[in-house]
């Protein structure tokens, strides 16, 4: 167990008290949310940015997330650079505090991210002091560009975002884990708590999950699933799995040679 | 006068400011974010800037989202 | 931030507390992931994992025929000259060595470029002693441009050089650079280089990383092995290598694995490197490696070269002469003896019967 003492998850200078990162977005009702944060024990919440309906009254949503949490307010609805500057920009003024999740959709129908302009948003963004956390699609050359532009976490999705079909990019996603010296988190597309741990398994730092929470039949019970499942990933990745044995095959020996005389 | 507040024209009396709107509309301004004429504006200069014709004001605030 | 800062970081690391503690399951474990951490690579160094040597080179062999296919590169060397300022201890080259010193001039490179060209070989490897007076860097240039016709791959195995020369040297056709270390111990090679412009550890050891800048498109490093500890030499160049493939993802980044041999000076490596020593430190680096190129030359006998040929090996020498214009005069003394002299027709022939397809061109510039 020596290897979990000195486990910490540090983006943008904070530690991470939990590797389950999660959204408030398509819950039932609002009011779940407390409960939900505690029951999965995340530490990084995500908000959204809307204009105020000044019909549809509604409680702040920011009172329902517990004080020790971080914000982490969202780009969503941002279809290029610019406006997620804007989205950020308008995000911080609200003192809430300086992390963004950067989130550039110009596409409806897939909702894939925009991984251009989300380079170029981080690079503005990142020089203002912000903490960047980019969401974007599974690519070597992006995320280096990412990280060079200044993101202090890099989100690849799993598979399109609210699809829950699981981690459908996974080869992409290893190879990131592999290359990038800056914490991979699993955005999007996780569906199951077993989906989760395998991301955690792989080597990813952290996993964010909103859909599949939200909208289980027990949202408070699928997010203490989701926290514990987090967890048991996170310590079978450092305990080092076994061997796999591939099928025994009757191959030639290749080393013989050093035995003759 | 009009001025145009998220995307939609509205009336406004003239001499509004905009933490006097933000009120009279039922919102507690510690909840919203405020951007006119696309500069954010400060909390601390809502009380004095009066709305003029054809000003954009977009007031947002935080959301459920992932 | 170079190499040497990943190099240091290893400066107070207990190797042989390391090596002792590597027990043989760990070994496998580390044989079923698919990316391999530097520690792990040294785990696979350890001598515990001798005991592993043949699960490591089942699975050598297996990445090696993903990434390479079911062939071998096949290159020869061209000794340009052997004037040399310097006194490596170990090196037929050594100044203080009384030998006929001479350089090919452009009549005797050209012949000697159609000697090899009539075996079929289109990668050349040029090499040089170390002396900026007598083969400065635009006669090696002038050399390149009379091989190009004839050689579609020129490698460079010289002293070191600036960006700015290794530049001129790209522009003038050579595409691939070739470099030793020897040792990566700043102490042993202080000792082993007593004299001349090879002295200088830190200019040699960034010298792999200058030819990335300067545009040339594949570079080779390596230990020669026996000098001092093989097995820490052995983690330093994996190290190497690792870090030029992952600061320049284009370049081709190749190994060798040089074992020292006896020559004309007659010193005697530091530690004996065995076969098995050598195999295992070449299934290791593929493991940790697998993308890279190894480098087999004919230091080695030939019997060992063909059983290494599956272990992942993808360029060997052949048709090798260490002298000199020794194409044209056989009688010339070498740098060093070679194990293996057989024709590029035999070493070929042996490759082909063991399943590989020797290949004589892999790369054109356009």
């Amino acid at each position: 167990m020596k290897n979990q003492l000195n486990d910490k998850l540090i983006i943008g200078g904070c530690e991470i008290k939990s590797r389950l990162l999660l959204g408030t977005g398509k819950f039932s009702s609002d009011k779940l949310i407390p409960e939900v944060v505690k029951a999965s024990g995340a530490h990084v919440v995500t908000v959204a940015l809307r204009r105020v309906d000044f019909d549809a009254r509604r409680e702040n949503i920011v009172s329902f997330i517990p004080k020790e949490c971080i914000l982490m307010p969202n780009t969503s609805g941002a279809r290029n650079a610019q406006e997620a500057v804007r989205i950020a920009r308008m995000a911080k003024a609200s003192g809430c505090g300086n992390w963004i999740k950067i989130e550039v959709i110009a596409d409806n129908r897939y909702l894939l991210p925009d991984n251009l302009e989300t380079i170029k948003a981080t690079e503005i963004l990142a020089a203002e002091g912000f903490i960047v956390l980019p969401y974007m699609s599974p690519d070597l050359s992006v995320a280096k560009k990412l990280l060079e532009a200044g993101a202090a976490a890099i989100m690849p999705l799993g598979s399109p975002i609210g699809s829950n079909r699981g981690i459908k990019t996974k080869e992409l996603i290893k190879i990131l884990i592999e290359e990038i010296a800056a914490p991979i988190i699993v955005d999007a597309g996780i569906g199951r708590p077993s989906e989760a741990a395998e991301a955690m398994e792989m080597g990813a730092a952290a996993v964010l999950v909103n859909t599949a929470v939200a909208t289980a039949a027990d949202p408070v019970a699928m997010g203490r699933a989701f926290g514990l499942a987090v967890e048991a990933g996170r310590i079978a990745f450092l305990a080092g799995p076994g061997a796999v044995r591939e099928q025994a095959e009757a191959s030639s020996p290749l080393t013989g040679f050093l035995h003759e005389k | 006068m009009k001025v145009n507040v998220n995307g939609e024209a509205t009336d406004v009396q003239e001499g509004t400011t905009i933490l006097a709107f933000i009120e009279g509309k039922g919102i507690r301004p510690g909840t919203v974010v405020v951007e006119y004429n696309l500069e954010i504006a400060p909390r601390e200069t809502w009380g004095s800037v009066k709305l003029a014709v054809e000003d954009q004001l977009q007031i947002v605030s935080f959301v459920g989202g992932g | 931030m170079t190499v040497y800062n990943e190099i240091a970081q290893y400066d107070d690391f207990d190797f042989t507390g390391y090596f002792e503690q590597v027990r043989e399951d760990e070994v496998c474990r580390i044989l079923a992931k698919t990316r391999l951490s530097v520690l792990d690579y040294l785990t696979l160094l350890a001598p515990c994992a001798e005991n592993c040597l043949e699960e490591m080179a089942q699975k050598a062999h297996q990445l090696t025929i993903q990434h390479f296919g079911n062939t071998m590169l096949l290159f020869t060397p061209m000794y340009l000259a052997n004037f040399c300022t310097n006194q490596c201890v170990y090196c037929g080259f050594n100044m203080k060595n009384e030998l006929p010193r001479k350089k090919l001039s452009p009549t005797e490179i050209e012949a000697e470029g159609n000697a090899i060209a009539q075996s079929g070989l289109k990668h050349i490897l040029l090499l040089t002693g170390d002396s900026r007076k007598e083969t400065p860097v635009s006669y090696i240039a002038d050399a390149a441009r009379l091989l190009e016709k004839q050689f579609t791959c020129i490698g460079l195995e010289v002293y070191a050089l600036s960006v700015e020369e290794y530049a001129q040297l790209a522009a003038a056709g050579v595409d691939e650079m070739t470099m030793f270390q020897e040792t990566y111990d700043p102490v042993a090679y202080e000792q082993l280089h007593p004299a001349g412009p090879k002295r200088n550890y830190h200019f040699r050891l960034d010298a792999p990383e200058r030819a990335c800048q300067a545009g040339m498109r594949a570079v080779n490093v390596g230990a020669l092995l026996g000098l001092d500890d093989w097995r820490k030499d052995a983690f330093f160049s994996g190290l190497h290598a690792d870090y030029l493939q992952r600061k320049y993802p284009d370049m081709e980044v190749s190994v060798s694995t040089p074992r020292m041999q006896p020559h004309a000076g007659g010193f005697p490596p530091k530690t004996i490197v065995t076969d098995l020593n050598l195999v295992q430190y070449m299934l290791a680096l593929r493991i940790f490696m697998p993308r890279s190129g190894i480098t087999l030359s004919t230091r080695e006998k030939g019997p060992l070269r063909d059983s290494l040929a599956k272990l992942g090996v993808t360029k060997m020498s052949a048709g090798v002469c260490t002298a000199v214009g020794g194409r044209l005069h056989k009688d010339e003394v070498g740098q060093f003896e070679i194990s293996d002299d057989r024709s590029v027709a035999e070493v070929a022939a042996m490759l082909s019967s063991q399943g590989f397809q020797p290949v004589y061109k892999n790369w054109q510039q356009l």
